[in-house]
């Protein structure tokens, strides 16, 4: 009886011991609220889709280490692999990094509005320069004046498809920057971080112009051996090009629904391009050459 | 002769059979971890590589061997080496000691018929901090600290 009533008594103590106490805080859930505030700040930064968004966050960041630094004894004990300088750290890294690539990305957009005017001005030209030489060619057949013009206008026009190509090669290289080539796949932030209203419209276009008026200057010209080895370096460039950026640029920038058809005529033109329209031009080089010696292949 | 001998012996034999002990050495967890028990009742801790089964322990608790489902467990070390662990609705800690493959009870501390609501441990050396909203316990290995107040 004496036993029952001393535990009895013991328990009633216990109870008093375990009294409410206003200062009762889980560590855990300290490390837990900073663990889950520093994932979001980090979100925050990757999510950021112009720099006014993102100079936000560095007013977070600070509030964010002022309010855990009472905690730093605990969360350095706790945090792993990283203490809580390092976790403020790789915030404030992670925020340089992502302001790097909006100042890139605005020197970027900047030289592409620039390549995109000088692009539009050549094509123009290329047009004008392919119908003259449409003109000239059969002419210049019969005269020898007209010979010398439609020669000096094919090496204009080589030239200026040449220069044009160069261009739109950069306006592509300009448009995806060096951080995303090396990405496998494109994640919604990244496709807005590239994309770029203005030159939705033409991008895609572009790089189909350069490769069409390619095929028709090989059409409209016979080429030299020397053309042949320029041309083929020339194909081998874009095609290093196009292989290392084009299908992200046809996914960032070509409709939803076009873009496999998209990617499909920019293969098919650049295979074009590169077998049939040189090869043709080739032999009918050849031909010419015989046809000057008056030996008829057909 | 026998005198210089036993000594020596007897100094050979106390060699052998002392074992080498490192200290001193703190076992002590900073934070304690929250584990949630899978389909097979077991629990695993990936910081410190610790996996057991919590079967038994509901059991002890809840006389039900079904109750560890959709459970989690609070765990615990303190510089001693011993693990503590507790849940939602228990009516006990559980002192627990690793030994070959197991953890071996070593002590179960009463702390309230109704069981705590939303208990956490915090590492306070040489305790253990268990509280349960606005209340809050120091325990050692032993029991609550200072045993009633």
């Amino acid at each position: 009886m004496k036993t029952q009533g001393l535990i009895a008594t013991l328990c009633f103590l216990l109870f008093i011991s375990f009294f409410p106490n206003s200062s009762a805080q889980s560590d855990y859930e300290i490390v837990q609220g900073f663990k889950d505030e520093h994932k979001e700040i980090e979100q925050q930064i990757k999510d950021a889709t112009s720099l006014e968004e993102l100079n936000v966050v560095i007013t977070r960041i600070k509030e964010f280490e002022g309010k855990y630094a009472e905690h730093k004894e605990l969360l350095n004990k706790s945090l792993y692999p990283d203490k809580f300088d390092k976790s403020i750290q790789k915030l404030n890294a992670a925020f340089v990094l992502r302001q790097n690539d909006f100042a890139m990305i605005d020197v970027l957009q900047t030289e592409v509005i620039e390549l995109k005017s000088q692009i539009d001005f050549l094509n123009e030209r290329n047009n004008e320069l392919i119908a003259q030489i449409e003109d000239l060619k059969w002419q210049s057949k019969k005269d020898k004046k007209k010979l010398a013009e439609y020669e000096n206008l094919i090496a204009d026009l080589r030239a200026s498809i040449k220069k044009r190509d160069r261009l739109v090669i950069s306006m592509v290289d300009s448009l995806m920057p060096p951080i995303m080539r090396e990405k496998a796949v494109l994640t919604t932030e990244d496709k807005k971080q590239i994309y770029s209203d203005a030159e939705r419209e033409h991008v895609i276009d572009n790089v189909k112009v350069t490769l069409r008026d390619n095929i028709k200057f090989l059409e409209v010209t016979s080429l030299e051996p020397a053309d042949i080895k320029e041309i083929k370096k020339q194909q081998d460039e874009f095609a290093s090009t196009w292989k290392a950026i084009g299908p992200k640029l046809v996914e960032v920038y070509a409709d939803k629904e076009k873009k496999t058809e998209e990617l499909l005529i920019i293969d098919s033109l650049f295979t074009y391009w590169q077998q049939n329209a040189l090869e043709e031009n080739v032999w009918k080089s050849i031909r010419e050459e015989f046809e000057k010696n008056d030996i008829l292949l057909w | 002769m026998i005198k210089t001998i036993m000594p020596l012996i007897l100094l050979s034999a106390f060699a052998a059979c002392s074992v080498l002990t490192l200290q001193p050495a703190n076992f002590a967890w900073p934070i304690e971890s929250v584990l949630t028990v899978n389909d097979e009742g077991v629990v695993t801790e990936e910081r410190y590589s610790i996996e057991f089964n919590t079967m038994s322990l509901f059991y002890e608790e809840f006389q039900d061997s079904s109750a560890y489902d959709g459970n989690s467990i609070r765990m615990i070390r303190d510089n001693g080496g011993y693990y503590f662990i507790t849940a939602a609705k228990f009516k006990n800690v559980y002192v627990f000691r690793d030994k070959e493959g197991a953890l071996v009870l070593h002590k179960k501390i009463f702390i309230s018929e109704p069981g705590v609501e939303d208990p956490a441990f915090n590492q306070r050396a040489p305790y253990i901090e268990l509280i349960d909203k606005d209340k809050k316990l120091n325990l050692t290995n032993e029991g609550v600290e200072g045993g009633i107040k």
